[in-house]
């Protein structure tokens, strides 16, 4: 019996809270999960902002203030909140030697984008204190995304003598329930000094689901995914994988809406023709005028976007094999915004109840990154688990960002004799 | 589960302020929006005058000839028993139909619209035939007459046939059999018992046949008669005037005015007309002043229109035009009264010498009376402290849409070439009409500046600010309607200032807000 260094229950799952004890899972046959984690983080945006933006508390100039410091003209933002239930399973007979699966089913809600200094300045201040000057919002890219999933996914194992490699594809079906997608790749404002007119050149589009339909668990569309992962390691110190997971394409229907403008227009306000007329029939009417005028084209139509899918590849080092390793890994998700992730993990397993990693990682939404996790071994194949994959923000939260958590129960059950 | 369903109640909820600066809206107001640009007329020198015409009363065709609707029913008692044969014939009715046309005997008609409905039940039992004929009905030549079949009715029973005509396009002759009546149209209606039917049975009093002839929404287009004497009364206080509902206070000087009132008959017949009083009404203050002038209270003799083809019509007015002036009348006490209605009585009497065209009166279906009202005045005049005021709907909750207002500026940048400085000030009221919020001061906007000619060449900027706190906008949500007053006063103070073409007061609004996201 081989004991693996690679932690292969985490495969198919979107938190990756499950990856625990890697010698103890070897012993169980079967594996339920409940895990949830959520990630808010951003290059630019403090980690109180963040705290206050997700609490709904109010965000006040000075924390305005202090974010705006930390602004470079290109900045990202993201933030991914999920819960999964998962199901593992390795058959003694079925799928024929060496087999397993496992099935996913999970809720996800996304947020992405990257944005220009300006547009932070138009969104959190408004254009008034800068009137007289051109914000450049040119390159706002930023989309939402909500959606529930259901992955399977199998694994074969192939046992050698010197490497011990795994095999593991899984296919994902979602329901599709929320989007909303804004892209500008142009735009730019200026605002005359006393406000008597603005300039605005801009191309923009924005799409959205169907919005008289967004109630949770609505299906407003589906999508496919594919996934793809391929393990190596050795009995005691090395190990690799590369990961490919949930590749695939979302389908939104045909009552999602689109918004597009490619305009450069000055308004000096709503032309009234004659202001003895004005009144509130006149109002309206000048109202949907404005909104036919400056909306842009709109209409109805099916959307396709890609699944937030991600790739990544990683290496574990058996520094004292069982007891203390050291993973480095690179990863990528395909959502507006995220920036490819590096990062070094230090795991250890200091007692058989407890388990302690480290890691530090520059990249995905945010910028550099520390996390902590805690693992417990409850006894009688439970085991809880706890971390935090950007402490800088709870530490720092007016100078730094990142705001993260994940936590999971696991119970493990039918635990193999030959131990 | 549990998490997941958690995550079905999450719901950002972000809270900050924003601060917004953007035009609003902006208009020029000019002397044609004022008064209407088809009412000014411009002089050589570019000064401006008012000349406003507008109907007073207007009494249409239908207020002397009205066809009403009418239905005439006409039927075939058998007076014996007897044995109906193949082939007989059934006279129903052939006679004049008592045509019914208040006070006009008509001698000829030219029908522009209308329908005849006929309706005819029978009782006979064998096949037959009906037959309708107005011989003095005629279109393009052809008399009405048409024949169908009546379907044989069961024993005991009876058949009935139906049928629609489109009678526009009919001369009809109402002068009878010897051209020497009015209002008299020979109607003849016939059966006949088809000549194959077999013999059937009357009994004595047995309605053989039953017609119902309707005439529906008939309309002359020219009518010819005699019309009787009768009197059309003009009375009521329905004149309004616009804008004058709007002046709630302050006083104006006219240099000169001139009202023309306009008598005009389309009928061909005579007729004369009287003003009893002309009376303007200022319904804010209640006061009234009656119009003296030496017309008023004695009659106008109008002769018949003719029928000659004038302006599209296939007739002339007959017209008579009053000239009333601030130097034959009281016009200028009654125009600075600020009358918001015009009270008229009076009366419009047709034939009032009885019938004398020996029944050569007529009527076009365009044919009408009309009073019009003519107001020429030059835009030459001095106000003080002339206020307007009016309301307009308001819906203040929408300040909580989306993004809640929380307090503001409304910044409004004016220039103005009239001679009179504005003064603004606004009201909001919720929907019980109380008041919720009111303008602390009213704001002014400067004067343009008269040269030593009285013409203004160059505007004058100036800038109000309106300063909204968010106690302010949290008792506008409440409002539901705007009460706007306007102050004018001219410049320099009781000089009468001429109104130029080139007059206009440009406004832009400009809204500093913040607003909450």
């Amino acid at each position: 019996m081989y004991d693996w260094l690679i932690p292969i229950f985490i495969w198919f799952s979107t938190t990756g809270t499950t990856d625990w004890s890697p010698k103890d899972r070897n012993d169980y046959k079967m594996q339920v999960a409940v895990s949830g984690s959520f990630e808010a983080n951003s290059n630019a945006i403090n980690a109180e902002m963040l705290r206050f933006f997700m609490a709904g508390r109010y965000i006040d100039s000075s924390m305005k203030d202090r974010s705006l410091k930390r602004m470079k003209e290109n900045n990202r933002l993201g933030m991914d909140i999920t819960a999964e239930v998962s199901f593992f399973h390795k058959p003694d007979s079925g799928f024929g030697k060496n087999w397993s699966y496992g099935i996913t089913l999970g809720q996800r809600i996304l947020f992405g984008g990257e944005f220009s200094r300006d547009a932070y300045k138009m969104g959190f201040y408004g254009n008034a204190p800068y009137a007289g000057q051109t914000l450049n919002l040119s390159g706002l890219n930023a989309s939402y995304l909500n959606y529930q999933y259901l992955s399977l996914g199998f694994i074969k194992e192939f046992k050698a003598p010197k490497w011990h490699k795994a095999l593991g594809f899984g296919l994902t079906y979602a329901n599709a329930n929320q989007f909303l997608s804004i892209k500008a790749p142009r735009a730019e404002i200026f605002t005359e000094a006393t406000g008597q007119y603005l300039d605005l050149d801009a191309s923009y589009e924005i799409k959205q689901n169907d919005a008289s339909k967004n109630k949770f668990f609505y299906p407003n569309g589906f999508g496919v995914g594919a996934s793809l992962e391929f393990t190596m390691s050795d009995k005691k110190r090395h190990s690799f994988y590369l990961r490919a997971n949930n590749i695939g394409f979302m389908r939104f229907n045909s009552f999602s809406s689109y918004r597009s403008l490619d305009t450069s227009l000055t308004f000096n306000g709503v032309v009234v023709d004659n202001a003895l007329k004005v009144n509130g029939e006149y109002v309206n009417n000048v109202l949907d005028s404005l909104a036919r005028d400056f909306g842009g084209n709109t209409g109805s139509s099916g959307a396709y976007i890609m699944m937030p899918g991600s790739v990544s590849v990683g290496y574990t080092y058996g520094i004292i094999p069982y007891k203390l390793h050291l993973t480095a890994s690179a990863n990528y998700t395909f959502y507006p915004g995220y920036f490819p992730q590096f990062s070094i993990r230090l795991s250890g397993i200091p007692d058989p109840f407890v388990s302690v990693a480290g890691t530090l990682s520059y990249g995905g939404w945010g910028g550099f990154n520390g996390g902590v996790d805690l693992g417990f071994h409850l006894g009688d194949g439970w085991h809880f688990t706890l971390g935090t994959h950007s402490i800088q923000g709870i530490i720092g939260e007016r100078v730094s960002s990142g705001l993260s958590g994940r936590a999971g129960v696991i119970k493990r059950f039918g635990k193999t004799k030959n131990k | 589960m549990i998490l997941m369903l958690g995550l079905t109640s999450c719901k950002l909820d972000p809270n900050w302020d924003v601060d917004a600066l953007a035009p609003i809206a902006q208009t020029t107001l000019t002397p044609g929006n004022l008064m209407g640009d088809s009412n000014l007329i411009v002089q050589p020198g570019g000064d401006l005058v008012l000349d406003y015409e507008t109907n007073v009363f207007d009494f249409p065709v239908d207020s002397l000839l009205r066809i009403p609707d009418s239905t005439y029913a006409y039927s075939f008692n058998s007076p014996i028993n007897f044995t109906l044969p193949p082939g007989a014939p059934i006279q129903v009715y052939n006679d004049y139909l008592a045509f019914n046309v208040p006070d006009v005997g008509l001698s000829k008609a030219f029908i522009e619209g209308g329908k005849l409905r006929i309706e005819v039940k029978s009782t006979v039992t064998q096949p037959a035939s009906i037959n309708f004929q107005i011989p003095k009905a005629k279109k393009n030549g052809v008399i009405f007459s048409f024949t169908d079949n009546l379907a044989p009715a069961p024993i005991g029973g009876y058949s009935i046939y139906e049928k629609e005509f489109e009678i526009n396009g009919y001369d009809i002759d109402f002068t009878g059999d010897n051209n020497d009546q009015y209002n008299k149209l020979r109607l003849e209606i016939n059966a006949t018992v088809a000549s194959d039917a077999q013999p059937s049975q009357i009994l004595a009093g047995q309605e053989l046949i039953k017609t119902s002839i309707s005439f529906v929404n008939v309309k002359p287009g020219f009518a010819k008669g005699k019309i009787n004497t009768r009197t059309l009364n003009i009375t009521a206080d329905t004149v309004k005037l616009p804008f004058m509902d709007m002046v709630k206070s302050g006083t104006i000087d006219v240099d000169e005015v001139d009202l023309t009132l306009t008598v005009q008959n389309g009928f061909g017949v005579d007729a004369r007309c009287k003003f009893d009083y002309i009376t303007g009404l200022n319904t804010r203050t209640g006061s009234s002043i009656a119009l003296n002038h030496p017309i008023i209270g004695n009659a106008i003799n109008l002769n018949s229109a003719t029928q000659i083809p004038s302006g599209g019509l296939p007739f002339s007015y007959s017209s008579y035009q009053l000239g009333i002036s601030t130097s034959n009348s009281n016009l200028e006490a009654f125009a600075v009264n600020f009358p918001d209605r015009i009270a008229i009585n009076g009366g419009f009497r047709v034939n009032p010498n009885g019938n004398l065209s020996a029944g050569n009166d007529f009527v076009f279906s365009s044919s009408s009376a009309k009073v019009n009202l003519r107001v020429v005045a030059p835009l030459t005049f001095s106000s003080n402290n002339l206020k307007l005021a009016d309301t307009v709907n308001f819906n203040g909750s929408s300040l909580l849409k989306n993004n809640p207002i929380k307090s503001g500026k409304l910044k409004i940048y004016a220039d103005n070439k009239f001679p009179f400085e504005c003064g603004i000030k606004l009201t909001a009221l919720d929907s019980l009409g109380a008041v919720v919020w009111s303008q602390p001061t009213e704001e002014i906007l400067a004067a343009g500046i008269a040269q030593s000619d009285g013409r203004v060449y160059q505007s004058t900027p100036s800038t109000v600010m309106l300063t909204l706190s968010e106690q302010d906008f949290k008792m506008l949500t409440r409002g539901k309607k705007i009460f706007f007053e306007v102050r004018f006063h001219t410049l320099p103070t009781a000089q009468l200032m001429k109104i130029y073409h080139d007059y206009s007061l440009g406004l832009k609004v400009v809204a500093e807000v913040k607003a909450g996201i």
